[in-house]
Order: C-alpha cells, then sequence, then structure tokens
C-alpha cells in the first residue's frame, strides 16, 4: 500500500501502530464494527452538542452518524488503515486517529468517549501488545472531567459463544494472532467486575445493560437491575428470544440460542450468560441520563422493522416507540408501530405455556387452555365465523396468557387476510406442533410422527374436528403471511410451503442450522426405525403363527370334508340342490313367458 | 397391535365411542392397557414391539412406565372412562340397591388359591342389602365355585368372556358391567382392581375387604398386595372416604384424560379407517382394515 500526503484525507492522521493492510470489517470472517439500533438509541441520551468524543475501535456508521446529527466534534479511533480511509473519506468532518491505542495522546481529554466494541480491537499488531486494563486506563484518561465514557464488553460465557462451533481458545482467524480470551487476568468477569474495574480507574458507574443476541450488534439492551424484575420476566424471554432466533437463522450453531437465552431470563441469570455489556461511567461532574429500561431494535433491514424501549410507567411498565410510527404493508400483511404504544401487556408467551404444560404432562390443563384459546379466536371472529385483521396473526408465539385472559404480546401485525376460524386455529397450533417436533422437545405425543397428526391432536384438545384438507389450508395461510413477512420471492415460498408440509419427526428445525437439534432429529429418526423394523419383525412372527393356524385349520377342514357323515350328507343335499336350480330355472322361464 | 386390545371388548367400546361402526374393531396401532395395572400398564410378559405406542389409563402408570424404558407411552384414559361417555346413565334407571362384589380371580393361567367359604362369611358380615356376585368366567363355569355362592343366597352371575386372540370376545363385557353395576348400591371385592374402580366411577360406594386370595404364581415385581395396601391405603376397608375414594378413581382411570373421536381416531391410527368408512359409504370402497387375521380358527402361535 502507498501513503502519500496526495493519497491521504486530510482529516486522517496516523498515529502509529496502524494496520496498512487489515480491515476489522469483513462481515464473511465475522468481523464487523459494533453498532446498531439500540447502541444508538443509547448513544442519543449521551450526545452534547458541541461535545468532543471519541470513538474508539471500528463503530458502524450508523453510530458516527448519530454524534454527527448531534452536532459533536467527532475524533475517531482505528487500528486499521482502510477503515480510517475509508471514514475519513465519508465524513469530512471527523478527524480520524489511525493506529494503535498505545499512541493515544490523552492530554486533550474528551466529553465522550464511546468503545462500544470494546478493549480487544484497539490494540494492534504493531507495536507493544496491552492488556485490557491497560487499554482500559487509555479510555478512561481520554474521558474529560465531566464527561462520560460508554464501554462495551463481550461476555466469553455468552449465549453467542455457547453455541459457536469453536470455543474461543481455538479461534484462528486473522483476528486471532494471540487468543489470550479470559486468560487476561485484568478482563472483567461480570458486569460486577466491569464496574469495580472502572472504578478502580476514577470512573462512576451509572448503568450497566445486558445485550442480546451478538456482542457487536445486541438488537436488545436492558439495564442489568431487569434481570431478576418478575413483571417484566415473560416479555423479556419473549425479546431476548426473537432477537437471538433472528440473528442466528442461518448461521451454524451447536444448539439453539433461542432456548439459552430464554432460559437465562427465566434463571435469572442474564448478566452470566448476555452475549455483551455495556457500562456508561462517567467522571466527577457529569451529569447523563440513568435508569432501568429496556431498549429494543428489530434487526434487520426491513421498513416495518421497529425501535422502542419499554420504561416504567405510572402503571407498570410502558412500551416507547422510538422510530417512524407510519404503517407499512406489504401483499396482505400490514403493520402499524403506533399499536405497540402504551402499557406492556403482563402474562406469559402463549407457546411458553403450552410448552410447560407438554413439558409437565398436564393435558387436561393442556385441553382446557386450548379450548379457552380457540373460544379466543372464534369470539374475534363474531358471527362472520372468519378472522382477519390483527386476530389472523395471534398465533401462541404473538399471545400472552395471564391467568384466563389473553393479550397481544405485539399488536403491530394485521392480516388483509379472511380465514375460517378453524383454519386460522389449525394454522396457529400446526406452528406450535411444528415447533414441538423440529425443536426436539418432550411432549406428550412421541409416537406421533408427522406434524399434522399432532395439529389433529391439538385441534381435539381445543374441541376442533380438524381434517387434512383445512390443515392443507392452514399451511397455505402461514406461508403467505411468512412470505409477505420475510419478503420470500416465489421459489423461497415454494421451498418454506414443501419444508413446512413434510415435518415429521425426524425434522430438524426450520429455522436453524443446529448441530444439537440435528443430532437430536438424528436420534428421532433412529428411534422410528427401530420400531419399523421391531413392527415388521411383529408383523412376520404374526403372520407365521396365522398361516400355521390357517393350516391346522384347512386341515381340520380337509378331514371333516372326508368323514363319513360329510360325505353322507352331501349325498343327500346334491340331488335337492338340482332339483331347487332346476326349479328356479322353470320360475325364470314361466316369468318371462308372463313378460 | 396386540391382541389383549380387543380383550373385554375395549377396542369395540373405543370404536364405538369414536363412531366406526366396524365389527370386529379396527387394529390399534399400539397396546391399549387392558386392566388396571401397577406396573407398566403392560400385562407381565407381554411381547412387545419396540417403540410401539402404549396407550395408558392415568399419568401415574405413564410416569412408572417411562421409569420402566417404556417411551412411547401415551395417556388416554380407560376405555370404561370412554364407555360413561357414551351410555349415559338414563334419569329413569330404578333406584340402587345391594352390593356387587368382585372375589378376586386369577387369570386362566393362574391358579387362585383361598376360601371362598370364607370370604362368603366376611361379606355377610358386612353388606346388609343383596349382594350379587360377579365371578370370572373360568370360575363361573366351574359349577363348584359358582354354587358355593349360590347356596349362600347370592345372586351369581358373569360379564361375559373377555376374548383370546380375538375370538369369542364378548363385546358386551364393558356394557354387562356397567349395567350391573349402576343396579347396585357398593361395590366391592377382596383386591383393589379394575372393578373396584369401575363401581366407583359408576356411582357405587367401594370397599375392598377380605382374604385377597394370593396367587400361587403371582408375579413380585411390582410390590404385589402388600404395595397396593400401602399406596392406596383409602381404598381398602368395608367403609372408604367415598370422596377421597372417587378422587382416586378418577386419577386411576384417567377420567380427566377422555379425548375426543379425532384425538382418540389419530392416536390409535383409525383415522384411514374413517375415511374408508367414508368411501364406503359413498359407494367409493368396499373393504375395511380389520383387526381380525382370521376369525374361528385357534392360535397356535407365540404370540400370547
Amino acid at each position: 500500500m502507498t501513503l502519500s500526503a496526495a493519497t491521504m484525507p486530510h482529516n486522517l492522521r496516523l498515529i502509529g501502530g496502524e494496520m496498512l493492510v487489515w480491515t476489522d470489517n469483513e462481515p464473511r470472517r465475522e468481523r464487523r464494527p459494533a453498532g446498531g439500533g439500540a447502541l444508538e438509541e443509547l448513544l442519543r441520551g449521551l450526545a452534547r452538542p458541541g461535545g468532543r468524543v471519541l470513538v474508539a475501535g471500528p463503530h458502524a456508521p450508523g453510530v458516527i452518524e448519530l454524534l454527527d446529527r448531534a452536532d459533536m466534534q467527532i475524533t475517531c479511533l482505528l487500528r486499521a488503515y482502510p477503515d480510517a480511509a475509508e471514514l475519513a473519506a465519508r465524513h469530512p468532518g471527523v478527524q480520524v486517529l489511525c493506529g494503535s491505542v498505545a499512541k493515544v495522546e490523552t492530554e486533550d481529554p474528551y466529553d465522550l468517549v464511546v468503545a462500544l466494541d470494546g478493549a480487544e480491537r484497539l490494540v494492534s499488531v504493531e507495536g507493544v501488545t496491552m492488556s485490557w486494563g491497560e487499554v482500559a486506563a487509555v479510555l478512561a484518561r481520554s474521558v474529560a472531567a465531566g464527561g462520560a465514557l460508554v464501554f462495551g464488553q463481550e461476555n466469553l460465557l455468552g449465549v453467542q459463544r455457547l453455541v459457536r462451533m469453536a470455543p474461543w481458545y481455538a479461534d484462528r482467524t486473522d483476528g486471532d494472532w494471540t487468543p489470550l480470551g479470559e486468560y487476561d487476568e485484568t478482563r472483567p468477569d461480570s458486569p460486577a467486575d466491569l464496574d469495580r474495574r472502572l472504578t478502580e480507574l476514577g470512573l462512576t458507574v451509572h448503568d450497566r445493560l445486558l445485550g442480546f443476541a451478538t456482542p457487536g450488534e445486541p438488537v436488545v439492551l436492558f439495564t442489568d437491575d431487569l434481570a431478576q424484575d418478575v413483571a417484566l420476566g415473560g416479555f423479556l424471554r419473549a425479546a431476548v428470544s426473537a432477537a437471538a432466533g433472528a440473528q442466528y437463522a442461518g448461521v451454524p450453531v451447536l444448539s439453539d440460542p433461542r432456548a439459552l437465552a430464554a432460559s437465562a431470563v427465566r434463571n435469572g441469570a442474564a448478566a452470566t450468560f448476555a452475549p455483551v455489556w455495556f457500562a456508561v461511567a462517567t467522571k466527577p461532574g457529569a451529569a447523563v441520563p440513568s435508569g432501568s429500561r429496556v431498549i429494543v431494535s428489530e434487526p434487520g433491514t426491513a421498513s416495518w422493522n421497529l425501535r422502542y424501549e419499554v420504561v416504567r410507567s405510572s402503571a407498570g411498565w410502558a412500551r416507547r416507540l422510538l422510530g417512524d410510527p407510519a404503517p407499512v404493508s406489504r401483499d396482505v400483511l400490514r403493520r402499524d408501530p403506533a399499536a405497540l404504544a402504551g402499557p406492556l401487556p403482563t402474562g406469559q408467551v402463549l407457546e411458553e405455556r403450552l410448552l410447560e404444560l407438554c413439558l409437565r404432562r398436564d393435558l387436561p390443563e393442556l385441553a382446557r387452555l386450548l379450548t379457552r384459546y380457540a373460544g379466543w379466536l372464534a369470539a374475534a371472529a363474531g358471527q362472520s365465523g372468519e378472522l382477519t385483521g390483527t386476530a389472523l396473526c395471534a398465533t401462541p408465539d404473538e399471545i400472552l396468557v395471564s391467568g384466563d385472559d389473553f393479550a397481544y404480546l405485539d399488536a403491530t401485525w394485521s392480516a388483509d387476510l379472511r380465514t375460517p376460524v378453524d383454519v386460522a386455529l389449525a394454522r396457529a397450533l400446526r406452528e406450535f406442533a411444528v415447533k414441538l417436533i423440529t425443536g426436539g422437545y418432550s411432549h406428550p405425543w412421541p409416537m406421533t410422527a408427522d406434524a399434522d397428526s399432532l395439529t389433529v391432536i391439538l385441534g381435539g384438545l381445543a374441541g376442533y374436528a380438524l381434517e387434512r384438507p383445512q390443515l392443507t389450508e392452514a399451511v397455505s395461510v402461514e406461508v403467505r403471511l411468512s412470505a409477505a413477512r420475510n419478503g420470500l420471492d416465489e421459489a423461497a415460498t415454494e421451498a418454506l410451503r414443501t419444508q413446512l408440509a413434510s415435518v415429521v419427526s425426524g425434522t430438524p428445525p426450520l429455522d436453524l442450522d443446529s448441530h444439537r437439534e440435528l443430532r437430536m432429529a438424528l436420534e428421532r429418526m433412529r428411534d422410528d426405525l427401530t420400531h419399523a423394523q421391531a413392527r415388521t419383525a411383529w408383523a412376520e412372527e404374526l403372520l407365521l403363527s396365522r398361516e400355521k393356524a390357517l393350516r391346522w385349520a384347512e386341515q381340520k377342514l380337509e378331514i371333516l370334508n372326508g368323514s363319513l357323515s360329510y360325505r353322507t350328507g352331501r349325498l343327500v343335499m346334491w340331488p335337492l340342490r338340482k332339483i331347487k336350480l332346476l326349479l328356479m330355472k322353470v320360475l325364470k322361464k314361466q316369468e318371462k313367458s308372463a313378460d | 397391535m396386540h391382541h389383549a386390545n380387543h380383550f373385554y371388548g375395549h377396542a369395540h367400546v373405543m370404536a364405538q365411542y369414536c363412531g366406526l361402526d366396524v365389527d370386529p374393531a379396527p387394529r390399534i396401532l399400539g397396546y391399549l392397557q387392558h386392566g388396571w395395572n401397577i406396573g407398566d400398564g403392560l400385562a407381565p410378559g407381554t411381547p412387545y414391539a419396540e417403540g410401539s405406542p402404549l396407550f395408558l389409563w392415568s399419568d401415574q402408570t405413564r410416569r412408572r412406565a417411562w421409569s420402566l424404558g417404556r417411551r412411547n407411552t401415551v395417556v388416554t384414559g380407560a376405555p370404561f372412562a370412554y364407555l360413561l361417555r357414551i351410555e349415559p346413565e338414563p334419569e329413569d334407571t330404578p333406584p340402587r340397591e345391594g352390593t356387587i362384589w368382585y372375589p378376586f380371580h386369577g387369570w386362566e393361567a393362574q391358579e387362585v388359591k383361598g376360601d371362598h367359604r370364607r370370604l362368603i362369611e366376611q361379606i355377610r358380615d358386612v353388606e346388609d342389602g343383596p349382594v350379587t356376585i360377579c365371578l370370572y368366567w373360568q370360575e363361573f363355569q366351574t359349577a363348584r365355585v359358582r354354587r358355593v355362592y349360590e347356596r349362600a343366597g347370592f345372586r351369581v352371575i358373569c360379564h361375559g368372556y373377555r376374548g383370546q386372540w380375538w375370538r369369542k370376545t364378548d363385546k358386551q363385557f364393558l356394557y354387562n358391567q356397567l349395567a350391573e353395576l349402576r343396579r347396585h348400591k357398593r361395590v366391592a371385592s377382596n383386591r383393589l382392581t379394575s372393578a373396584v374402580f369401575y363401581g366407583t366411577v359408576a356411582g357405587c360406594e367401594p370397599a375392598v375387604y377380605g382374604d385377597p386370595m394370593v396367587l400361587h404364581a403371582e408375579d413380585p415385581t411390582f410390590g404385589g398386595q402388600a404395595r397396593i395396601r400401602r399406596q392406596w391405603p383409602e381404598m381398602h376397608g368395608a367403609q372408604v372416604d367415598l370422596a377421597v375414594a372417587r378422587h382416586i378413581a378418577n386419577e386411576e382411570l384417567g377420567m380427566d384424560y377422555v379425548f375426543s373421536p379425532e384425538v382418540v381416531m389419530e392416536l390409535f391410527g383409525w383415522t384411514a379407517v374413517r375415511d374408508r368408512l367414508a368411501e364406503q359409504a359413498a359407494g367409493l370402497a368396499d373393504d375395511i382394515p380389520s383387526a381380525q387375521p382370521l376369525a374361528g380358527v385357534e392360535h397356535t402361535g407365540a404370540h400370547r
């Protein structure tokens, strides 16, 4: 690479230790800058017009743009020259420092230091190596009196690491030249430890936040005091599970991160298993907003993805939209963000409750709850007997149950489609059946091989007699809505239809490439095969015994045929039979002639 | 699969419940528990095709079966529970009186040891109304045993032959039993058995007393009579707490696990039978899958 004053942007300064042939933005090799909607919302409250901000490490463009829009004087520190040059060219008003954090001068500290990516990627292959503590010390010194630091720390015990196909100590990508990981004794091992270490560096931690489901782009962020909040538990479980599902779709993983993330929250261990922790810390004299809250920024680029926060209100918890409230439509599906705002409904996600009842084997209660759910859907359909709008989107994963009441977890979705209640119910129950089977859950009907069969059973428990044509229609509804929601083209839509229609006991998850679930599916197939072989052997044995019985019966018959009484009987009967036949012929003739 | 599914007309009752008017009842793709059981739901020694579903009466039996290695277990409740749904008690049923007493019997291959006369004395001491003695078909056919009870002034009946190898199954067995139970105020036995539970859910006051007549070759694997008395002491005695007894009977017969015909047909693999019947009614098909490989011949094979 040739560097000259003529080719280098005017706002880029090489400070030493720069990596000239390297980039920290190579998604194909799992190197991505930190950012995303949730982190932007976190920063929004910390940005001060006219203030000086140091953005240390690779950050997504959205982060820089947000600070730029907030009229902050921005300095960025990047170790990779191509990244620095690209940033400098894109933001002529931003001062870009390229090099190792070891070379950063801290005489002129900043009002805000943003290090959402943590400490590791601030150190270069060039020059000195630095421990976590040494990097953090530079960052802390860079915070001016009255200033603030936002720091992100990846958790090596986080869900993202637990489901990875290789452990951190086996990482061998180009970025892992010294994979010290947890052996760096200065590295914090919990949010509380991060707090302690920053305090030792002269900072006061105001907020500690937990991020799911990836360290670089957490889409659910919440203050760590909420990890134990019972009233928020149901919502948080659903939120982290959805985040994991969306962010790991198609990524090979060891096990289902959705189940792990939800379990972490259920067990009050969200901090232990969160992929990333954040600390908002200040030097004396700073005033930063603080308080318990959840920030959610749905992942992906679809125009209907929402950004909102959950904060305390006079009546419990409430959701507040942070983005554009204009409704968006695609095909038959419509999303109205405004429907999200307001008090957060409480309760357990219906799907989670149904799974629990299946694990408990509490079939009477399962039947009762499904009957109530079906009744609730039927009531929503009213006289017409057809569901449409929001009610058509009320599948068990979108509904909260509290006592005997149901509420929409997310009432923003609606479908411009009219579907009979039984088909809508079949679609909802089939979705749950697919989850039961492909997720490998232990459930009360282990021998029920396919999703259709399980749906019929669940429908029966709900008081509905569902039959195959309704199930086919249910799959069509599911495919239509799913295709609209995920923007699938025709080929992908048909592929989904085929996948959904053919879910049997050995089917692994359709939306996740998970090694453990694949192995479980293999075991189910092995069980199926063992059963099929045993049944064949049984049938074979039964056939042999029945053949033997038949031979015995035939022999008996032959003996009887040859007996004197049989032959005497035949001798008597033969002329009588002949006479009967003759009489019948005569009678028929007479009838004909009479005609 | 197994011929025991048809004992006591169980498969027939289930087919009737499902509205499948087929004779014989269609083959059940699995094993239907055919008697109250303190093991895994299968009769001891039943040959089992690995992975086949076990249709069990209660969740307790399912838990036990699971612990014994049975994985494909499904609680469907007892066929008797389904019979109660298809045969609700008529409003004009005459007032109940007396006691129906089930002296414990063994299965054909087992031999009962005990003193019927001593039992009669105990019955006389406890019961103050008319007593009907219901004998197992084998004892009923044994004039010596039947006469002992008749001479004591008891009415002696038999509900029918349970059947073997799909042969001579008295499809009315459970119907007969239900009708008899509904004639009586009390149901009693010298052992806690299916009949006592049936009687309890059919509206009788249960009692278990008298010599339990231990079998010669009784299988002790699951703890036998002593264990039964330890686990269900509330069901034992000449007089028992009716509310408690009804609760236990409901649990043991899986009265809360009676599912709709659609669920039963799906579980038993009967939806194809239903569809064929519908086609037949529409004149499209003429043969119905049958459970009976061959009627009218003695079974000589190993599938006991």
